[in-house]
């Protein structure tokens, strides 16, 4: 198996995720690669005492950002995007994570 | 969690003598009311903090225990708790001290204790002398006729009005005269010591005293020539030891016209009819003078009797910062006549040690009777009421012609206020000592020569009626 570290990136925490903690939901940034099944052997292995019920995936689409402004209307004004990542909503039947703790 | 009582928080508070009359104290605020002013100031940055993630003020507790800068918060939580800490081991260990402690090292330990120590002055041991039935005299210098008429004299150079001279008259002393002057050395012209529209006062002028003399008998619209000689160790290198000439022209002339002590005069200068009205009511002014001057004189005595029969040490803290506060006063004053202390030094020829030794001196004596006062005060049990204050406050505004709200603007500023509560608590506790003293009163003959008498020096005179007096001066 792979390695969860890998598998989870970080633990999201804003206020949306941390109101979800409420309905035993812990978001994570994982791995764009990670499928569901992955993710909850990994969130099982990393917290010790947790087991999951349920996982939820989404790819978040990179905004669109374009750079250079009037003046540089001639030569190259150019388009970026912010990078696509993979979001994960993990429920969670029994046991607690850590980073969530304490909230 | 149980709130600390404000006043106690659990301080361990360890004494140390030190030299000098000084103590360090080693403080020590157990955990649990360190914790509770942590929670506060991280509840405080929360209200204010940027993180990602959160709007403001929305972050919860863990994520700010780890976006604080922890250096910042042990300073914060110092700087919150320092002060209430320092009362309360102050309060623990019941100690006066005379000054403001100088906090050394402050930290918070593993265990969330805040040690810190803090050294300070302790008010001396003091074994006052007597201080009640002390004996002083009010010596009153008799007011003579002669002082009368000088003081008439001169509210009358006061009103003195100038009138210009024409080309006739002569000048004499006491004279206003204009000149315009060229400075010439070695027979050149030197732009820098050449002035036009100098005013002077013939025989009182400080800048060129030949010219004082140079200038009587003249007239107006003359030309004459004066020489002066600068001696060899003159500031100005390039005129030490030389003789300058100056080509003086006399361009205004004004003589000072007195006015007569008539009736007349006496409406002008007072609400009063008659020269003899005058004459009396100066006679009471001078004499109210000598009374408020003798009554000083008698509290001072009293003053320096206490604190002579007082034993303590005096501690250098105090004497030094006695010291520095007055040499900061002379140098401001000097600042504002542009002079540097060095300077000053160089005109009154004393070396700085000489000088700061005398200061130094005052300061300790000054300092020395404040402690006595004070412990006096303490066991008399003298306060200065808010009334007091009020009532000084409107008191000063007026004697120093500005409104009572600019005055208590100046006064805002805490050591300001803190003299002037002083002021009042020591002059509590010289009336205590007077009310306390046999005062006798003596008046004392002016010395013949000497127009304004009254030191402290004069001696007996046979003649002077003596009068006991008890009760407080004014």
């Amino acid at each position: 198996m792979k390695d969860p570290r890998q598998i989870l990136i970080r633990p999201l925490l804003t206020e949306k995720s941390v109101a979800l903690v409420s309905q035993r939901k812990y978001v994570f940034e994982v791995s764009p690669k990670a499928n569901k099944v992955e993710i909850r052997h990994a969130v099982e292995n990393l917290f010790p005492g947790a087991r999951v019920a349920r996982v939820n995936t989404m790819l978040v689409r990179g905004k669109r950002r374009r750079l250079g402004g009037y003046r540089r209307r001639r030569a190259a004004r150019t388009e970026g995007q912010t990078t696509i990542w993979k979001k994960a909503i993990v429920t969670l039947r029994e046991g607690t994570i850590p980073a969530f703790e304490g909230l | 969690m149980t709130s600390p009582d404000k006043k106690d928080l659990g301080v361990e508070v360890e004494v140390k003598e030190l030299e000098g009359g000084q103590v360090e104290l080693a403080v020590r605020v157990p955990p649990e009311p360190v914790k509770a002013i942590r929670d506060q100031v991280i509840k405080a940055f929360g209200r204010q903090a940027n993180i990602p993630g959160f709007r403001k003020g929305k972050a919860p507790r863990s994520v700010l225990e780890r976006n604080i800068d922890q250096g910042a918060l042990k300073e914060q939580i110092v700087e919150t708790l320092l002060p209430d800490a320092y009362d309360a081991a102050l309060e623990k260990s019941g100690l006066k001290p005379l000054d403001r402690a100088r906090i050394g090292e402050a930290d918070v330990s593993g265990e969330g204790a805040l040690t810190f120590s803090a050294t300070v002055t302790l008010r001396p041991e003091i074994e006052l002398g007597d201080y009640k039935g002390m004996k002083a005299t009010r010596r009153i210098t008799r007011v003579t006729d002669a002082h009368v008429e000088s003081e008439l004299e001169r509210v009358r150079s006061r009103r003195a009005e100038f009138q210009d001279l024409d080309t006739e008259a002569k000048i004499e002393k006491g004279d206003l005269v204009v000149v315009d002057y060229d400075m010439l050395v070695d027979g050149e012209k030197r732009e820098d010591a050449s002035a036009s529209g100098y005013p002077l006062e013939v025989g009182a002028d400080q800048l060129f005293p030949e010219l004082n003399e140079a200038l009587l008998g003249e007239r107006l619209a003359e030309t004459l020539d004066v020489e002066v000689a600068y001696p060899d160790d003159h500031s100005d290198s390039s005129l030490a030891g030389k003789t300058a000439q100056f080509k003086v022209t006399v361009k205004e002339v004004r003589r000072r016209r007195l006015p007569e002590l008539n009736d007349e005069f006496a409406k002008q200068v007072s609400d009063l009819d008659t020269m003899e009205a005058l004459r009396s009511r100066i006679h009471e002014n001078l004499e109210a003078m000598g009374r408020a001057i003798a009554d000083q004189e008698a509290r001072e005595q009293l003053v320096r009797q206490v604190s002579d029969a007082s034993s303590l040490d005096v501690p250098d803290v105090v004497v030094n910062r006695e010291v520095d506060r007055r040499i900061d006063e002379i140098t401001e004053e000097l600042e504002r006549r542009n002079l540097t202390l060095h300077q000053h030094l160089r005109n009154i020829g004393r070396s700085f040690e000489d000088w700061r030794a005398d200061i130094e001196a005052e300061a300790r004596q000054v300092a020395r009777r404040a402690l006595v006062l004070d412990e006096i005060g303490e066991r008399e049990e003298i306060k200065v009421e808010d009334e007091e204050i009020r009532e000084e406050i409107i008191h000063r505004a007026e004697r120093e012609g500005i409104s009572e709200d600019a005055l208590k603007e100046r006064l805002s500023d805490s050591t300001e206020l803190n003299r002037l509560v002083t002021r009042i608590y020591q002059r509590k506790v010289v009336d205590l000592l007077v009310e306390n003293a046999e005062i006798a009163e003596e008046v004392v003959e002016p010395e013949a020569d000497d127009e304004t008498a009254a030191a402290e020096d004069t001696p007996e005179s046979p003649d002077s009626a003596e009068q006991t007096q008890q009760g407080p001066a004014q």
